[in-house]
């Protein structure tokens, strides 16, 4: 096998007299048998020319079984493409770095491999084949899917201790009405009773629909209005809204209703709103501004809180899964949701916010696009 | 289901309350103490903080509200409670913030935390680490059960 004469130059380099070109064949040889990734060479019709120590191990094939067979031999069915591909790059010169794939061992078990290839060049600079090496990333691979599972477990736990908290809040109150209603004389006692435990029950099963509702809606667009969505979202957050002592003001533009799927668009309002309320939980103003902009014919709605606002350093990662700036609070997938969501349906959101006392806040602005049949539609509805 | 078991303990202490009502004369607000024990109720969630407070009334003990930590440390400080029994997680000073400035205070007073929400064990552990445990109810918890939880926390209230 002939090396890459610029790698062989720049041995030679190093140690100029002590290694001759035999022993230096010599060390390079000990040097591919004893590696742990499998090296294998083969020519221009992906005939497998040598096979590694490693190589045998990897695959499952000893050197005297598989040299002389093709690689394909190597690749599953479904991944034969591949190999074309592959010799067509090296018969151009070109090299393959790091390339993810499939291969198959010799029982029949497919894994995960990084291979490079780089194109053999014999004296006369003609390319005449290939060397392969191949990687055994089969444990990565597994630790990398443990990893995503454990965390959208994480995710799911903490999102779900959240639904939990909001549920069991108005539950409290709920056993207290009932108890009191129970052992109250006055009729007009435990009239008064159970219609509050009737409002706060009401309001336990719009925390369900709204915290579960969204995994159940299909996402099919129907045409939405905007403005009593968001009024709807605001009715939602009433009471965390008034406890936290934050002021709502709403600017509405008469809008053409949008073609959108509700469920997405209330788990957007919903976790924007949700922010604004754990920015400002010691109380401030929350302005929602929606109004239509021409070319491109879209809604911009803006939300802007006067809250304790985002340092500048974690603004660029709000929109990353599992970035949170809020501690336990946070299941850190809300805003990124957001995203995927406004994404999802064409449009984009953007985000400022200052943390300088006085000026503090956060204002997300999310445009969707109008496109004129729904226009057209939102008139003959109208 | 109808259980007065509890509502029959309760005022089956003709003992005390012979003793409150003679002394309710001379001082009125020993006797109060004597008569019922106090407990402060805290909760940023109104509702859960106004009708704890009346079943309290209703069942034995004399029951004050505060709607966050901060009102509740004050009041806490002025009323000097047999129970302080708060929520955790409130904007501004959180439960176990109070707990803490409430038990250096008053070491006497009895402190129970609830809490609807499992995220707040993180804020109990660095409590504990720093020498303070408190005692933690999971809500929702039905009246009765927190009455009988309070009760056995105290038992020299209700012989």
């Amino acid at each position: 096998m002939v090396m890459n004469p610029q790698n062989d130059a720049s041995l030679k380099n190093e140690a100029p007299s002590a290694v001759t070109p035999e022993r230096h064949c010599a060390l390079l040889a000990a040097l591919v048998e004893s590696t742990d990734d499998a090296v294998v060479s083969k020519d221009l019709d992906g005939i497998i020319l040598t096979w590694n120590n490693a190589a045998a191990r990897i695959f499952g094939y000893s050197a005297q079984e598989i040299i002389g067979k093709s690689v394909r031999v190597l690749i599953p069915d479904d991944l034969q493409h591949e190999e074309e591909v592959i010799l067509e790059k090296i018969r151009a010169g070109e090299r393959i770095c790091h390339y993810e794939t499939l291969r198959l061992r010799k029982n029949g078990e497919q894994f995960h491999v990084s291979i490079t290839i780089s194109p053999l060049i014999n004296e006369e600079g003609k390319i005449i084949g290939a060397s392969k090496i191949a990687r055994d990333i089969s444990e990565r691979k597994q630790l990398e899917k443990q990893l995503i599972q454990s965390e959208k477990l994480a995710a799911t736990g903490r999102m779900a201790a959240t639904v939990a908290h909001e549920i069991n809040n108005p539950l409290d109150s709920v056993l207290n009405l009932l108890y009191l209603a129970h052992k109250s004389d006055s009729l007009q006692e435990i009239r008064a009773f159970l219609s509050m435990a009737e409002s706060e029950l009401e309001h336990v099963a719009q925390i369900a629909r709204q915290a579960l509702g969204y995994y159940r809606d299909d996402g099919t667009p129907t045409l939405v209005d905007i403005q009593s969505l968001i009024e709807h979202v605001l009715a939602v957050y009433h009471g965390k809204l008034v406890s936290a002592g934050i002021a709502t003001e709403c600017q509405f533009e008469k809008l053409p209703r949008l073609l959108a799927s509700r469920g997405e668009l209330l788990q957007i309002f919903s976790n924007i709103v949700a922010n604004a309320i754990d920015a400002m939980s010691r109380g401030g103003k929350f302005r929602i501004h929606i109004k239509r902009c021409f070319q491109p014919d879209e809604i911009e709605i803006q939300f802007a809180d006067n809250g304790v606002g985002i340092r500048n350093d974690d603004l660029d990662k709000v929109f990353e899964p599992f970035f949170t700036t809020k501690g336990n609070i946070g299941t850190g997938i809300g805003l990124w949701v957001v995203k995927q969501l406004v994404e999802k349906r064409g449009g984009r959101i953007g985000i400022t916010s200052s943390t300088n006392t006085g000026t503090s806040g956060t204002t997300i602005s999310i445009f969707l696009p109008l496109t004129v049949s729904e226009i057209s539609q939102h008139k003959t509805v109208n | 289901m109808l259980d007065i078991t509890s509502e029959t303990y309760l005022f089956s202490r003709p003992k005390l309350l012979k003793r409150a009502v003679f002394e309710e004369q001379e001082d009125d607000k020993i006797s109060r103490r004597l008569k019922k024990p106090t407990i402060l109720v805290v909760d940023d969630q109104h509702l859960i903080a106004d009708t704890t407070t009346m079943v309290l009334n209703r069942f034995g003990f004399l029951a004050e509200r505060a709607y966050s930590g901060e009102t509740a440390l004050e009041m806490a400080l002025r009323l000097k409670p047999d129970y302080l029994l708060t929520d955790i997680v409130m904007p501004g000073m959180n439960g176990v913030d109070l707990a803490i400035s409430v038990r250096k205070r008053l070491p006497a007073t009895i402190i129970v935390l609830l809490s609807g929400q499992a995220g707040v064990t993180n804020l109990l552990k660095d409590a504990k680490i720093k020498g303070h445990e408190f005692d933690l109810l999971a809500k929702p918890i039905h009246p009765e059960k927190l009455m009988e939880y309070l009760r056995h926390k105290a038992p020299h209230f209700w012989q």
